[in-house]
């Protein structure tokens, strides 16, 4: 335990050393590191210190980061699952997962994962014949056969439907919580933001940590009831301002510093800041579910939890995008809109 | 240790079931045996004669032999071998393998086993065409194991270096030329010349002495120190590179 301490003093050190300075949204007391030069330090620093990390990033990021995992892993179980994994094309689901349960020591674990990662339906099918969601849970799968300690993944929600999504995020948050470490990359902020640990973001090839939610360090305005009053949203599509009816936006993303409104699945960035919107929107149904996100709660399909700390928000809309549902404000939302 | 065996056994367990469903394989195992087949049509002249004449008789067997056994090596190797290996890497399968905690020198091994006994149970299929008589048999199997080593190591280094299976088709062609090599000794004075220098000279030389009767520890010298030599030159080969050449594309 002291020399965990210890090694997560180190890697702290070495981010601070790494030109860390504070980025938006620092926490304050805790002085967990906001800035970073470089994915491999990110990783190096993060995983040192034992806290999972989720990376937006570049490709080259990516690989910087996934070659600093396999340092900083050593000697312990580690589990890979990269975007363009292809399988053995002339195996079957059951076989394939049978050849690395095999090399994980444990020949039954394979059926246990075929059931868990929802494949039982396709275990004779051959891999080369899986759809791009198959294969991202076959992957999974494979990655759970090995009962990892680290575990890296590429873009791991990219081809996931609603359902898919469910059984990953939940696989992340139960490993999570059994203490597997992650690093994922390469996906949009909001996804990473779903992962239980750190999220940071790629600009100008340095990292910035995501702003981190900190219910007490902004006084919230009071909720003024269901006043109606016109209000059209102003954002930007090309040249075109575009003046957006409330009821039409899924929900509000801050990400790299610009907002976007959601609407039928496509991002239109709005000059107004995170707090001007929620002040506008509020009245209109939408809730600060997030430090970065503001929802149309009317477009809320179902609250997900995968661990203690980690709530989700699905939604109803094109994609049926899901938002993270911050921990201080999930208490607050049940209230407001007297979820019991 | 134990770890090792098992992954090792895990893995001879996938190779040797892939091979038997990659349709490629079927044509490394058809080819040799057509072309064995065909020998019996091209050389009805000979076979004939060689019914009477003993000369003549071992020069068609050993003929025979040395085509089984090139064929088969040469066959095996380039076809399965190299490409298998370029499959998996094109098909980052290989990558996979290794983020999995297991070396590029337990997978190799295990295609090496697998390729090996592969290519003794296409020889032996040859040999079964040949005609030639069983006491024959465990000679030839014991110098077409010995001859198939080299070939393998460099298969398994040109396997590595191939980025995908269209590499692989343009590393492969040398070997299996160099292997077929021996095959026309027999027959044309100029391929004799360089025949016994190349990975299966050695081997074939041997099966021609033992054919003739005149094996002796001199006359086994030469073609033991070229098969030993090939040997050496693929294991360096093999061990100087495999660990760069088993990198991600």
């Amino acid at each position: 335990m002291e020399a965990r301490q210890d090694q997560a003093a180190a890697a702290e050190g070495a981010a601070a050393g790494g030109g860390s300075a504070p980025a938006r949204g620092q926490a304050g007391s805790t002085a967990l590191p906001t800035e970073y030069a470089s994915a491999a330090d990110l990783v190096r620093g993060e995983l040192g210190a034992g806290r999972s990390v989720h990376l937006e990033c570049s490709r080259a990021a990516m690989r910087a980061a996934r070659e600093a995992v396999q340092e900083v892993a050593g000697a312990r179980r580690a589990a890979f699952y990269l975007e363009d994994d292809g399988g053995f094309d002339r195996d079957t689901v059951r076989s394939y997962l049978r050849f690395f349960a095999r090399l994980a020591g444990d020949g039954a674990a394979a059926a246990e994962a075929i059931d868990h990662f929802g494949l039982r339906g396709r275990a004779g099918a051959l891999v080369s014949k899986l759809t791009a969601e198959e294969r991202v849970l076959l992957s999974f799968a494979r990655m759970s056969l090995f009962d990892p300690e680290v575990c890296f993944c590429e873009r791991p929600l990219l081809e996931l439907g609603p359902d898919a999504r469910q059984v990953v995020l939940g696989w992340i948050g139960a490993r999570s919580e059994a203490g597997t470490l992650f690093v994922t990359c390469g996906q949009p902020l909001r996804e990473a933001l779903l992962m239980p640990g750190r999220a940071f973001w790629e600009e100008e090839g340095r990292f910035l940590a995501a702003e981190v939610d900190d219910a007490d360090d902004d006084a919230e305005p009071a909720f003024e009831g269901d006043e109606v009053r016109v209000c059209k949203i102003a954002a930007k599509a090309g040249d075109v301002t575009l003046l957006l009816d409330p009821r039409e936006i899924d929900f509000i993303e801050s990400a790299n510093r610009v907002n976007y409104a959601s609407v039928r699945g496509e991002l239109y960035p709005t000059a107004l800041t995170m707090d001007e919107l929620e002040g506008e929107l509020e009245r209109f149904g939408f809730f600060r579910c997030h430090r970065s996100y503001i929802v149309n709660v009317q477009k809320v399909a179902k609250v997900e939890r995968y661990t203690r700390n980690t709530y989700n928000l699905v939604l109803s809309d094109a994609r049926h995008s899901s938002l993270p549902l911050s921990k201080g404000r999930a208490e607050e939302m049940r209230d407001r809109f007297r979820w019991k | 240790m134990a770890a090792s065996l098992r992954k090792l056994g895990a893995l001879l367990d996938k190779d040797a079931r892939d091979l038997l469903k990659n349709p490629t394989m079927v044509v490394a195992v058809i080819l040799p045996a057509a072309m064995i087949l065909l020998y019996h049509f091209v050389y009805r002249e000979p076979l004939a004669v060689a019914d009477g004449d003993p000369a003549v008789r071992v020069l068609i067997d050993g003929l025979f032999l040395a085509s089984a056994l090139c064929l088969s090596v040469g066959m095996v190797v380039s076809m399965t071998l190299i490409y298998g290996i370029a499959e998996e890497k094109e098909k980052h399968t290989l990558r996979t393998l290794m983020l999995a905690n297991v070396s590029a020198g337990q997978v190799a091994l295990a295609k090496g086993i697998v390729c090996l006994a592969t290519t003794l149970v296409v020889g032996a299929l040859c040999f079964a065409l040949t005609g030639v008589g069983w006491g024959m048999f465990p000679a030839f199997i014991a110098l077409t194991a010995l001859g198939a080593v080299p070939v393998i190591l460099l298969g398994l280094v040109l396997g590595l270096a191939s980025r995908d299976q269209m590499t692989a088709g343009l590393y492969g062609t040398p070997i299996l030329l160099l292997c077929l090599v021996p095959m026309f000794a027999p027959i044309a004075p100029e391929a004799e010349a360089v025949a016994a220098y190349t990975p299966l000279g050695g081997v074939c030389e041997l099966l021609r002495l033992l054919l003739e009767g005149s094996l002796t520890p001199e006359a086994a010298a030469l073609p033991l120190a070229v098969t030993a030599a090939w040997i050496a030159v693929g294991a360096v080969a093999f061990k100087l590179l495999y660990r760069r050449l088993a990198q991600d594309n």
